[in-house]
């Protein structure tokens, strides 16, 4: 999954704490063992205090901040054993919820010791390689079934494998480097904090200082395989330092003290986004910091996590916030949680330099493309996408992406806030914009520690109403709830650009493509198809899906050749010119078969081209905010 | 069920399967409403997979209408499998039309195993054993098909079926191909196998002999049967699906290889693990089933906890009926045995997971899966069961003196009201512990509870052991273990090195406390070089038969995700495969294989 995922962390003396069902507080202890790294396993320790003897429940977290779903990933969890006073205790799962476990306790016990280990191997990759790992430390632990989140004090310490150093937004008890080797101790904190702040640790990691001043401190923590991995250079630094001080600009206010981009280089471990409140969990290859490509390819990462500091997890879809991690989520406002932050993410990666000049164009250029291609948004509304998100990653048809629709939450949506936004420019004559709306919205006025404050749709549209008087309840049933046969593209022409397909491809799709090592034919063919000629898929009424060939083939010839992507890449383009069909020979699961394509189109990408005489809202959106340099107090 | 409800035909459904090969179905549906909104559900639990696993969002292109006017629809937003329909006040009928793709694995350009559980919706409460389907289907050009559905009338390539409960509907898959035979097994069952190959699939007259035994056995076994004759062996036969299956009541999904039905030699791997048990299902999960499985529709949570009799019995009678009907002989039965008690012994995840807890493994989120040794891997109650069950068959063989066995408890538990039409008849372990009481009292109770509720050291062994046998292991054992599915690996070194391998080098299991744990391997890891030569799975073989006279240090570069180690193997012990030997008690293994 694309992990753009996870909640929040409101500190114990929050202004804005509101009131919970009295719960007397629970006190729990839990040691973590880290060393383990060649098993690929956390060992845990875990003690609960207990107020009574007899049948204990306790429950594993299910519904996890920042999934929006019940993937809490308790099939990976094992060797669990309990002892009360050093005396084995027995346990049983709840046959009606696989998250309960019932311990039968002595009475008279005033104290639980559970140990349990946490297996992150596994077919697909884990969190933890040979020289660095990532602690959600949702995956080890428990707490008394009915507890609230913030109703259990966790006092958490891990043991490091030898020489490796640790970064996460938990505050430890003493200052690192005076503690003894390998093992830190934290301060007691909510189990929301615990949760809402993953660790991350490494044999290779260093601290770049980001911001500094009135109290408040950002860093990212980079942790690689090699210490050349994570030397960023002078620019690369000047960018993320841009990336504090514009988002500083926008939104006017942080909710967070001590921010930590937390980011591991590695191929093992590439693809994690996880937003928390006081830090972001990412990860993506080691190339990182030495290969341009792959820096831009990355580019809205970092903007996108820390966008969800203020929207996600300090402002929140109410039916986000679930005070009990067994509690379900509802995903209705996703559109907002995730949409909108894609929106900010691709924007102040333009405004801080991490992504280049054009990037913008061509990103949204092939979010339209890729949107409106899909045969399933003539049934399925933009909502259904988010509503039904936790169903997406239990899809078994793996070539059905187009007719099911995606996440399309986040881009359609981006293109959605796009078009919001331009309307609010063009309708103000350029005094006001989404900008301000972002401002109001999610800065709220003042700096605030971690907290929530959670919102409705009627509180979104109220916002944009004092921005800007719209129909803004029209704008997002259209666009939201009812199908749309097409995505938002209000946002582009009136952004000063038209929509076209070109011959030349476009840059996001091809960063894309190396990634993936394929050929993305999707505007073309209505194909994407492996290097190997696998067809990844094949979309209804376009040539390949005509022609009869399905999905899950392999191409082993192109008119007469054997299959290369650049005998493909050939063969689409002198179609172009020639009366004959593409010739294809591919294999269907041991069937052979001959047949040919009748598509002269030639190879199509979708760009953006400006149209002259009109204000160029698009770059008036990507400029900065902030002088060239600028630094939220650096030096 | 009672049959006090009037049956009504509530549902139209035509599934459209021409484009089945390309794994999309096309469907219509037509139902009665009483106007304004309706809410519709997917049937999330699918009986047999035990996950509320039916692919809900692999439904696609969902566009109602009422008199022709497009109807807009809304998700539930907590319960992700109900649908809100818009209709009109005073609307009749609700039309809808929608795609239902299928997972790979179930069709391919010649054949398909056609399940009708991602292709309906229903009014929400909707009793599914008394509301009734009008279904037809609409096959590729010229394909023919076998289903245990009544009363298909074809015209052209449609089928029109006669109108049937939700219930049967959804126990009625539909096999079709271009490539269809039909084999008769007597007068109650039938092979109907589909091949993707050109030349019609051949059934080996031994094997078809060995079917025939089948039933004949089963019947005598359970004293019973619970389907309307004939019983439907769905056989898809390519390499391209293989290995896989589903029990129905009149009914069995198998996936075979291409040439699996073609020698008796090829069939032995399959046998056991798929034919004998998705039939033996018919009485042990169909007819009586766990309580927990049995729900009033498909929406509401099963309770696994049953699965250790649903899985755990069908096991133990399919590898019996596979030695009764003549698939193995009684030595591939006692390797297979064999085989299975070794693979669990070793299993790190015993010592503190209990084998009841195994049987909440299907309901578990699926996510990274994790290593399986570590946590006892996904279908301990499969095998660990069958062994308990063994134990307790030669219990009461033992302390009756051979009067009595468990066919006894057979025959009363799943034989109950005799020979009848599908039904279902559940169970609770109390109920279990009633009729085994019945056959021989024990202390029942507490004989599962030892070996179910806590975690054990070892697999239940008293089965082996009063059957007469010990587990050994050595180079040469007398027979092959036929099963492919436990301890076939690539490569199994569990139980000398103690390991296991890909072709390619990959670790996927170390045992715990063995040379390779101690040698730091750990799965996850890949071998890339043996002794300074380069990775290769005959090499390595040949190396760890070495016997004990060679130098025990075994010299391995590991690949650890982009680190490389050298790590130091010291093992001598040679070729270890487990096997059963005789001891000099008497032998109570034969008697439970003699054929009845």
């Amino acid at each position: 999954m694309k992990i753009r995922v996870l909640s929040g962390a409101a500190l114990l003396a929050a202004a804005f704490c509101w009131p919970h069902a009295a719960q007397a507080a629970v006190s729990e202890t839990l040691s973590v063992d880290a060393t383990d790294v060649a098993g690929q396993v956390w060992h845990a320790r875990l003690r609960v205090p207990l107020r009574h003897g007899g049948d204990v429940v306790l429950v594993y977290p299910k519904w996890l901040p920042g999934n929006h779903g019940p993937t809490g990933p308790v099939a990976n969890l094992g060797s669990l054993h309990a002892t009360v006073a050093a005396r084995t205790v027995p346990w049983e799962r709840d046959p009606a919820d696989v998250y309960a476990f019932h311990f039968a306790v002595p009475d008279g016990a005033t104290e639980l010791d559970l140990s349990y280990d946490f297996f992150e191997g596994g077919a697909a990759p884990g969190n933890i390689t040979g020289t660095l790992a990532v602690l959600d430390w949702n995956e080890v632990v428990f707490y008394p079934r009915g507890a609230g989140m913030r109703e259990v004090t966790v006092t958490p310490d891990i043991t490091l494998p030898p020489g490796w150093t640790s970064a996460t937004a938990l505050p430890p008890v003493l200052p690192l480097g005076t503690l003894p080797s390998g093992h830190v101790q934290y301060d007691p904190v909510t189990l929301e904090t615990l949760v809402d702040s993953p660790l991350y640790c490494g044999a290779h990691g260093h601290a770049y200082p980001l911001a500094n001043g009135g109290g408040m401190t950002n860093e990212i923590d980079v942790y690689g395989e090699t210490d050349a991995d994570i030397e960023a250079t002078p620019e690369q630094v000047s960018h993320w330092r841009r990336l504090v001080a514009e988002a500083d600009a926008l939104y006017g206010y942080r909710h967070w003290q001590h921010y930590h981009f937390l980011l591991t280089l590695s191929d093992a471990e590439t693809g994690r986004g996880l937003e928390h409140h006081s830090s972001s969990a990412n990860g993506t290859h080691e190339r990182y910091l030495r290969d341009p490509e792959v820096y831009e390819a990355s580019s809205d990462l970092l903007p996108h996590e820390f966008t969800h500091s203020w929207n996600g997890k300090f402002r929140r879809p109410a039916g986000l916030d679930i005070h009990d991690y067994q509690q379900p989520m509802v995903d209705d406002l996703l559109w907002v949680y995730e949409g909108l932050t894609q929106y900010w993410g691709i924007v102040l990666a333009q405004r801080s330099g991490l992504s280049d000049p054009g990037e913008f164009e061509q990103t949204l250029a092939a979010y339209y493309a890729s949107l409106d291609a899909e045969p399933g948004r003539q049934a399925r509304p933009l909502l259904d996408t988010a509503v039904g998100q936790a169903l997406t990653r239990a899809a078994q048809s793996p070539s059905g992406r187009f007719v099911r629709r995606g996440e399309d939450y986040y881009n359609e949506a981006a293109l959605m806030w796009l078009d919001a936004d331009t309307l609010i420019r063009t309708h103000t004559h350029g005094k006001k914009s989404l900008d301000d709306f972002a401002r109001a919205f999610l800065g709220y006025g003042k700096n605030t520690p971690p907290m929530v404050v959670p919102y409705t749709r009627a509180d979104v549209i109220a916002a944009l109403d004092r921005v800007d008087r719209e129909d803004w309840a029209a704008f997002f049933r259209t666009r939201v709830d009812e199908i749309a046969l097409h995505p938002p593209l209000a946002g582009i022409t009136r952004g000063g650009w038209r929509f076209v397909f070109t011959a030349q491809p476009n840059r996001f799709q091809v960063i894309r493509e190396r990634s993936m090592n394929n050929v993305d034919m999707t505007y073309s063919l209505g194909a994407a198809i492996g290097a190997d000629g696998t067809v990844a898929y094949a979309i209804d009424g376009t040539p390949l899906a005509l022609a009869g060939i399905p999905a899950g083939v392999k191409l082993l010839a192109v008119d007469g050749q054997a299959f290369s992507i650049e005998r493909l890449r050939i063969a689409v383009d002198a179609a172009t010119h020639e009366r004959a069909p593409i010739g294809l020979i591919y294999d269907d699961l041991g069937t052979i078969v001959t047949t040919s394509v009748p598509y002269h189109g030639g190879q199509r990408y979708p760009q953006l081209v400006r149209v002259p005489g009109t204000p160029n809202l698009l770059a008036a959106i990507a400029a900065p905010k902030t002088p060239a340099g600028a630094t939220s107090g650096v030096r | 069920m009672h049959a006090l409800f009037a049956l009504f035909t509530a549902l139209t459904l035509l599934v459209d399967a021409r484009e089945a090969p390309r794994n999309v179905l096309h469907d219509k549906l037509t139902l009665p409403i009483s106007g304004g909104p309706v809410t519709l559900v997917f049937p999330k639990w699918v009986p047999g997979e035990h996950a509320p696993a039916n692919p809900v969002v692999d439904l696609v292109m969902l566009e109602a209408t009422v008199n022709g006017t497009r109807v807009a629809w809304r998700r539930d937003p907590v319960d992700l499998f109900a649908f809100t329909f818009e209709a009109p006040a005073g609307a009749a009928t609700l039309d809808l039309r929608y795609d239902s793709l299928l997972a790979p694995g179930y069709t391919t350009s010649e054949l398909g195993l056609l399940n009708w559980n991602p292709t309906l919706l229903y009014p929400r409460g909707t009793n599914v054993s008394t509301t009734t389907v009008a279904a037809a289907m609409i096959l590729p050009a010229g394909w023919s098909f076998a289903t245990a559905l009544d009363g298909p009338k074809r015209s052209g390539d449609r089928i029109d079926f006669a109108p049937v409960t939700i219930e049967r509907l959804f126990d009625s898959p539909v096999l079709a191909g271009s490539n269809l035979t039909r084999v008769a097994l007597g007068q109650t069952a039938e092979l109907d196998v589909a091949s993707d190959s050109p030349v019609p699939p051949i059934v080996n007259p031994a094997v078809k002999e060995h079917f025939t035994a089948l039933v004949d056995q089963a019947e005598k076994l359970f004293a019973s049967h619970h389907w309307r004759a004939p019983y439907h062996f769905l056989i898809t036969a390519t390499d391209a699906i293989g290995y896989t299956g589903l029990e129905h009541h009149e009914s069995s999904w198998n996936g075979v290889d291409t040439d699996t039905l073609a020698t008796d030699a090829a069939c032995k791997k399959f046998a056991g693990d798929l034919l004998t048990h998705e039939f033996t299902h018919s009485w042990n999960g169909k007819f009586r089933r766990p309580a927990g499985l049995v729900r009033a529709d498909y929406q509401a949570d099963e309770t696994t906890d049953g699965l250790w009799v649903y899985e755990g019995l069908t096991e133990y009678y399919s590898d019996v009926l596979a030695a009764r009907a003549g698939f193995w002989t009684p030595g591939e039965y006692r390797a297979a045995i064999a085989a299975k008690y070794a693979f669990l012994d070793v299993e790190g995840g015993r010592r503190t997971r209990s084998l009841l807890d195994t049987t909440f493994e299907p309901r578990l989120p699926r996510g990274r899966a994790g290593f399986p040794g570590d946590r006892r891997s996904v279908e301990e109650y499969y095998d660990e069961s069958e062994l308990l069950w063994l134990d307790a068959d030669t219990l009461i063989r033992e302390h009756t003196q051979g009067k009595k066995s468990l066919d006894d408890f057979a025959a009363a538990f799943f034989g109950a009201g005799g020979d009848g039409p599908p039904r279902v008849v559940p169970y609770t372990r109390a109920d279990v512990v009633t009729a085994l009481n019945a056959v021989y009292p024990y202390d029942w109770e507490h004989f599962f509870a030892l070996r179910l509720d806590e975690p054990t050291p070892h697999p239940p062994f008293a089965g082996i052991e009063r059957g007469g046998y010990s587990v050994v292991f050595g180079a040469k054992p007398p027979d092959p273990n036929p099963s492919t599915r436990i301890g076939g690996d690539a490569a199994d070194y569990r139980y000398g090195p103690g390991l296991s391998l890909t072709p390619s080098g990959l670790i996927r299991d170390v045992v715990a406390g063995s040379p390779a744990d101690r040698a730091g391997l750990a799965p996850g890891m890949t071998i890339v070089g043996v002794d300074e030569r380069r990775w290769n799975a005959a090499a390595f073989a040949k190396t760890i038969a070495r016997e004990k006279s060679a130098k025990p240090a075994i010299v391995l570069l590991v690949a650890d995700r982009g680190t490389f180690e050298t790590k130091t193997l010291l093992y001598t012990g040679g070729v270890r495969i487990p096997y059963l030997q005789r001891t000099t008690a008497p032998d109570f293994l034969d008697p439970i294989l003699t054929p009845r």
